[in-house]
């Protein structure tokens, strides 16, 4: 990632390499596994694409959270390694606050609300009196992991969304699943539980998958809504790896049409997890307060969206 | 602290996500429509399930709260077709645009009113399921409480709780140099439901933990 705000930014390189499960669920030490033999080639692969050498670098930013410890300590020793031998500052980012801030400098969004529905994560986030809030969150399961075990149940393969997606389109008949918002939050437990009670009574695959994304879509839109009319913010980006669904997109596009509300989609890689929103956030960081130093760059597993100090857009 | 002058018919009240709130002229007083706006982004089946179901529902826990001792508008008329309640007037200003400038005094007096009122909707056996300041009005001392079309009947700890939890957070973002305010809110809620209301309290902490990152 080269640049600055507001001339704008340029990826260089963004390599992604997602852990895929051999069956079942991610296992954290698996998955952290899967980070650390794949680091090395990973980082020589985006150094040779972007035509950079290591001397190069201003700044090495890494996820500090949150997420899987295993996981988020082998990305951070690699860039606290990186930091130290190429002698460039460390920048810590929160992953949540990088998919927004991708967004909203990537996109013609100013001061946008992120609707943000990932594996593990579900959150409507916007800035607020010189913080990052959560206005709404799911209140059990993140959308993409309740889609991976309705997909494991139903024989379905890894990740569960595209497969979902795909089965969804065939779908023709809408089977009555809980629809539960509650204020800006919402849940997605009940839904799965009812899915696969349906599925045991017989429904088809093709009109449940097409349920479930009616259902669960609509209770994003509402409360992504609710959100902009309490949040008083009339612009919409999205982010995380369940919103590259192009039913989603679409329906949170009439949501912001009948609204009058905008609404941003950054480029299609730049949506699930991946490296060069961790460098952008972590440039927009490094510019305005500096790195930190090695003794603050624990990883932190919770860490909370709205305690991230915000130095850039202050 | 004056009173804001009341609207005249025909006037746009509010334009919310789920409905729109016009004053107008009925039965020889000023009255609010309540017009649910249909979602182009939701299929038709779920669309219809959903403005029936909140539309009764709305009616049904307004009366309920009413008959609770909670100030909420009264129902004078329903039209499903139009998708439209005919609501009582209550007042311009919601505590959304005052709570901020208020007197010290008068806005802690008004955090625990405002508890209080939760606490008897709660006791009442009604989860209000979208509490921010946006959805209550105070006047000439009375908490009102606006919008039930969230709401549900029950009185389980967790609902309970949830109801709070939500309110918590919008009021945090709301009114950031008065979070602290919402202790407050709780006190009120504890004195009307005493050692349940402590329990739901302490379970608010328990959701927030229970989050993945909260």
């Amino acid at each position: 990632m080269r640049g600055s705000e507001p001339s704008g930014f340029e990826v260089l390189a963004n390599r992604v390499d997602m852990f895929r499960p051999a069956k079942g669920g991610i296992h954290p030490r698996e998955a952290a596994e899967h980070h650390a033999d794949l680091l090395p080639s990973l980082l020589a692969a985006a150094f040779e694409e972007s035509g950079l050498s290591p001397g190069d670098l201003d700044v090495v930013c890494f996820s500090q959270g949150p997420g899987l410890g295993p996981c988020l300590r082998t990305a951070a020793t690699t860039a606290r390694a990186l930091s130290l031998s190429f002698e460039v500052p460390l920048v810590g980012v929160n992953h949540c606050v990088s998919h927004l801030e991708v967004g909203r400098v990537l996109t013609d969004a100013t001061d946008p609300l992120l609707l943000y529905a990932s594996g593990g994560n579900t959150q409507i986030i916007a800035y607020a009196g010189g913080k990052y809030r959560v206005f709404g969150e799911t209140l059990d399961v993140g959308l993409g992991n309740m889609l991976d075990k309705f997909a494991l149940e139903v024989g379905l393969s890894f990740p569960g969304g595209p497969k979902v997606e795909e089965l969804a389109r065939r779908g023709q008949r809408y089977l009555e699943l809980p629809y539960s918002v509650k204020g800006m939050d919402l849940a997605f437990s009940g839904i799965l539980t009812a899915a696969l009670a349906l599925r045991k009574a017989g429904a088809g695959l093709a009109d449940l998958c097409y349920s479930i994304q009616e259902t669960c879509f609509a209770m994003l839109c509402e409360t992504t809504e609710r959100a902009l009319a309490h949040a008083r913010k009339d612009e919409v980006v999205i982010g995380g790896g369940v919103v590259q669904n192009k039913r989603l997109q679409a329906m949170v596009e009439t949501m912001c049409r009948e609204r009058g509300a905008k609404f941003f989609v950054p480029p299609r890689a730049l949506l699930p997890d991946n490296g060069a929103m961790i460098a952008l956030a972590g440039a927009l960081e490094y510019r305005a307060s500096g790195g930190i130093p090695l003794e603050a760059s624990a990883v932190r597993q919770r860490y909370r969206t709205d305690q991230v100090a915000v130095t850039w857009r202050a | 602290m004056a009173e804001a002058a009341p609207h005249g018919p025909g006037e746009v009240i509010y334009r919310g996500a789920e409905a729109t709130l016009t004053t107008a002229s009925r039965f020889g007083r000023l009255v609010v429509l309540k017009q649910r706006h249909p979602k182009a982004y939701r299929i038709a089946e779920l669309e219809t399930a959903i403005a029936r179901g909140r539309m009764r529902n709305e009616a049904r826990l307004l009366r309920r709260a009413r008959e609770a001792g909670v100030s909420a508008p009264a129902v004078l008329d329903a039209d499903p077709e139009a998708q439209t309640l005919v609501l009582e007037y209550l007042g311009r200003r919601a505590l959304r645009e005052s709570f901020d400038t208020m007197p010290g005094p008068l806005r802690r007096r008004a955090a625990r009113a405002v508890g209080e009122a939760v606490g008897r909707l709660h006791k009442a056996g009604i989860i209000h399921g979208d509490l921010t300041t946006s959805n209550i009005i105070l006047k000439g001392g009375t908490v009102h409480v606006l919008d039930f079309s969230l709401g549900q009947v029950g009185d389980r700890l967790e609902e309970r709780a949830v109801d709070l939890k939500a309110f918590k957070d919008s009021f945090a973002a709301t009114h950031l140099p008065h979070a602290a305010d919402f202790g407050l809110v709780l006190e009120g809620y504890r004195a009307v439901l005493g050692a349940e209301g402590a329990r739901v309290a302490a379970h608010i902490g328990k959701i927030e933990r229970r989050r993945r990152y909260a």
